[in-house]
């Protein structure tokens, strides 16, 4: 785990993610306006917070583990905050950091949170977590399909294991 | 021993082909996220955005 700090309001939090040699790590929850992702959905408008890093220094060492535990704890205390809310990530596929992040949510304890990924979207995955004792899943599921339908004309399917 | 397996997400993926238009508008909306990413670093530098603890 490393330290941190944040600089929370309303509608948006930054967490300011310190390493021993102070690199230093920005996460970004923010409310996200129509103007810049439209769900199409009043529920998802409004509970949804789009997850950002930023790496605001040059890194001395890697702390990629480190890291990953520390923004998972701040994921789990501020889900438990409120209800319906959601957290959202998305990525490039090419990124690595699904394969990343899936194993270090593999290795969490935490029974309430729980998330849906949207892969193979072109390029991109997109995650949206949740407690699953503050925020209806089955609501938050059938928001994420119609906004995929209604923004994208993408149909969704499960994605089975082997596949 | 076996490979520990993630039970707390839930796949899903597209079930055809995506459009071209689709993906062009999921460019913008990236597009969109990389310039908030600079904000954000911008208003740390500036003194704008700051711990508050």
């Amino acid at each position: 785990m490393l330290q941190y700090n944040s600089n929370e309001s309303a509608n948006s939090s930054h967490f300011f993610i310190t390493s021993p040699k102070e690199s230093l790590y920005i996460l970004s929850l923010q409310k996200v306006e129509e103007e810049e992702i439209a769900f199409d959905s009043e529920y998802l408008q409004e509970n949804i917070l789009q997850m950002t890093i930023a790496r605001a220094s040059q890194p001395r060492e890697c702390y990629s583990k480190a890291l990953a535990k520390t923004i998972k704890q701040i994921f789990d205390t501020v889900l438990f905050k409120r209800d319906d809310l959601i957290l959202y990530l998305s990525l490039r596929s090419d990124s690595g950091k699904d394969k990343l992040i899936e194993r270090y949510i593999s290795e969490d304890s935490n029974d309430e949170f729980e998330y849906f990924v949207v892969d193979e979207i072109a390029d991109y995955t997109f995650y949206f977590f949740f407690n699953k004792d503050k925020t209806d899943s089955f609501r938050c599921l059938s928001s994420i399909l119609e906004y995929f339908k209604n923004e994208y004309n993408i149909d969704l399917r499960y994605k089975y294991d082997k596949e | 021993m076996s490979e520990k397996v993630n039970k707390k997400g839930i796949s899903f993926i597209p079930s055809d082909r995506i459009s071209a238009e689709a993906k062009l508008k999921l460019e913008g909306v990236m597009k969109k996220k990389d310039e908030n990413l600079n904000k954000i670093i911008e208003a740390y530098k500036s003194g704008a955005l700051v711990p508050q603890n």
